[in-house]
């Protein structure tokens, strides 16, 4: 029999310790990749999709909220700008790309956001493509007629609802045509608000014309409609002006700097007015991780500790039995097995029960993200990946299984170093 | 293979810097097939003169041959592979290892003393079988009853056909009907594997499987 066989039948026969120490294990090492693999999506999610991004204009308020809302399409939005700024940006030196956003409608959970065929501009960053048509999966995008939108806009500012004769344009992202079974030719209806509770429908259709390829950003999981459509929605009527000037308001523009000290000029000439606001997309992002990764960090060491108690008790226990078993362990001596056979013995239950926590808390780390994945989308904004498999889980699964060793060991050498004629006759009469 | 013990002396420390003689053996031969019945008081060296011809302990002085080869002289390495490969040991409490099954706890002295899963399950189901085991083959020690579980360590001791089996007090965890009868199984395992025995014990039936008896006296 090897050194496994006796290790395997140890452990059968203390079958329900063994599993309950496991467990321990397990239940650290989940907590530890589900804390990892939720930290890693979390940068993935908010880093990924801000790449490309630059400047965002709102108007005054948070500077996170505004990004969150305009770039990830979570929370609100801080308030609205007036169309002019739009305007201004666009014809500004400086700017190399202005695509104006208004948002605070949906259609059936997914976000809608109206723009100009801005947004499919190729120097936009997401989808990526170098001409507008490698940016769809189906179909195109639509236009916005000038005149249309010049005509909605003054009906807005006389606080009326825009009229035209010529349907809506949508174009959907890739998540939103695969949930949805939308194709090119389709008709939707978004709703008023980003909450079902408040919704309430609309009472004209948007023909979708185009379905955006996968972007792996919440671009994917947008609704797109033209922005003179969005005026002439008789909620917006009211509701889509800025309080106060009574003009026509946007959510956001999103504005790409040329090259060089644009961004810079773009900045600090931008941020002196009291009427908006520019954010940088990476900074703010990169602050709120700086916030989120504390947090994470608290909880990572908190799930560290419980890894460690584990491997603690693993060595309490097999400690423990190992002194029971001193006489069990001086018989196989006796019996010829060698010191190093009895060393491998102990060490080797501590390990399998350490290695056998750890791959099952492996499993089950990827378990608990796949299982919160609804709960985490809910209130992240963003859906856990549970498949993916990171080195980050690897070195886990090294170093417990080092540490596990090391528990082992000390039980191990106290059994190698067993006087058997002692453990034979305890009582000490010869 | 006779075993032949020279100037065995065993001393340990004593208390307040003084020492304490346990065994002290001028001259000793158990010879092939020989049976040695080992008697004495308690303190009297019994279970040390065991684990000195086992290897178990290195004596302070003298020499143990098993042969030409004498024991005391190794490294505790070859001692382990030689009493693998050479001696059979039954306990006083048996100690059947409680994880393994009869077969198990047979084949592991094979194994140790070098052979094959196989071949070691082998033997040690044909002897469990010819002991009248063959019904308890899957069992643990635990489900075995004491009548049983001497049969399997006697198994144990004598599958790999020792040179010499060393029993440390049999039967003292016995009643008298089990006694007689755990002796006999010894008489006859060890009669069937030829090897010598020294049986060391307080129980005088002992004597009568014994061809020579040995008393010591307490040092």
């Amino acid at each position: 029999m090897t050194a496994l066989g006796l290790i395997l039948r140890n452990l059968r026969l203390r079958r329900l310790s063994s599993v309950l120490t496991s467990v321990g294990v397990a239940l650290g090492v989940m907590l530890v990749c589900a804390i990892l693999l939720l930290r890693a999506d979390l940068e993935r999610h908010y880093l990924g999709p801000q790449e490309g991004y630059s400047l965002v204009v709102g108007a005054p308020g948070s500077a996170l909220q505004l990004v969150l809302n305009t770039i990830y399409h979570v929370d609100q939005s801080p308030g609205l700008i007036p169309v002019s700024v739009w305007r201004e940006l666009d014809a500004h030196p400086s700017t190399r790309l202005a695509v104006p956003y208004a948002v605070g409608d949906a259609f059936r959970g997914f976000r809608v956001v109206a723009t100009t065929e801005a947004f499919f501009d190729p120097r936009f960053p997401h989808p990526a493509a170098k001409t507008t048509a490698g940016k769809f999966a189906a179909g195109g995008p639509f236009a916005v007629n000038p005149a249309e939108l010049g005509a909605a806009l003054d009906a807005v500012a006389a606080g009326r609802t825009a009229e035209s004769e010529n349907p809506g344009h949508a174009v959907v992202g890739h998540d939103v045509a695969r949930t949805l079974g939308i194709r090119v030719g389709d008709r939707i209806e978004p709703t008023h608000g980003v909450g079902s509770e408040q919704a309430h429908e609309h009472e004209q259709l948007w023909e979708v014309v185009g379905v955006l390829r996968a972007t792996g950003t919440p671009i994917d999981r947008v609704v797109l409609i033209s922005l003179d459509s969005f005026y002439r929605i008789p909620d917006h009527a009211g509701g889509a002006v800025v309080p106060g000037s009574g003009e026509p308001g946007l959510s956001a523009v999103v504005l790409t700097p040329k090259a060089g000290m644009h961004k810079t000029v773009l900045l600090t000439t931008l941020n002196k007015r009291p009427d908006i606001q520019v954010a940088s997309a990476d900074r703010e992002i990169r602050r709120l991780l700086g916030i989120v990764g504390r947090v994470d960090r608290l909880f990572l060491w908190v799930a560290v500790l419980v890894v460690l108690i584990a491997i603690m008790s693993v060595l309490v226990s097999v400690y423990a039995t190992m002194r029971g078993r001193r006489r069990e362990i001086a018989t196989l001596r006796a019996i010829g097995a060698p010191r190093s056979l009895v060393f491998r013995v102990v060490a080797g239950e501590a390990l399998l029960l350490v290695v056998a926590g750890a791959l099952a808390g492996v499993v089950l780390g990827h378990g608990l993200v796949a299982v919160s994945s609804g709960a985490v989308e809910q209130a992240a904004g963003f859906s856990p990946d549970a498949l993916g498999f990171l080195w980050e889980e690897a070195a886990v699964l090294l170093t417990v299984t080092l540490a596990g060793a090391a528990a082992g060991a000390i039980p191990a050498l106290e059994a190698y170093r067993t006087d058997v004629a002692r453990a034979l006759n305890p009582g000490g009469t010869t | 293979m006779a075993v032949t013990l020279q100037d065995i002396r065993l001393v340990y420390p004593g208390a307040g810097g003084g020492e304490v003689t346990v065994l002290d053996l001028p001259h000793l031969v158990v010879g092939d097939a020989e049976r040695l019945c080992v008697v004495g008081p308690s303190g009297s060296g019994k279970t040390s003169l065991l684990h000195i011809i086992a290897g178990i302990v290195r004596p302070t002085a003298g020499k143990v041959l098993h042969g030409d080869v004498d024991i005391a002289a190794l490294a505790e390495s070859d001692r382990d592979r030689f009493r693998a490969r050479h001696i059979g040991y039954v306990f006083q409490t048996l100690n059947l290892l409680p994880a393994l099954t009869s077969t198990e706890n047979v084949a592991l002295a094979l194994t140790l003393a070098g052979e094959s899963k196989r071949t070691a399950t082998r033997r040690a189901v044909a002897l469990l079988e010819r002991m009248g085991l063959g019904h308890r083959l899957d069992a643990r020690p635990d489900t075995l009853s004491t009548g049983e579980q001497q049969r399997v360590a006697v198994a144990r001791a004598v599958v790999k056909e020792p040179a010499l089996v060393l029993a440390d007090e049999p039967t003292a965890a016995l009643d008298d009907g089990a006694a007689a009868s755990a002796l006999e199984v010894l008489r006859e395992a060890v009669d069937l594997a030829g090897s010598a025995l020294v049986i060391v014990t307080h129980d005088a039936r002992a004597r009568g499987i014994a061809t020579r008896t040995l008393a010591l006296e307490a040092a």
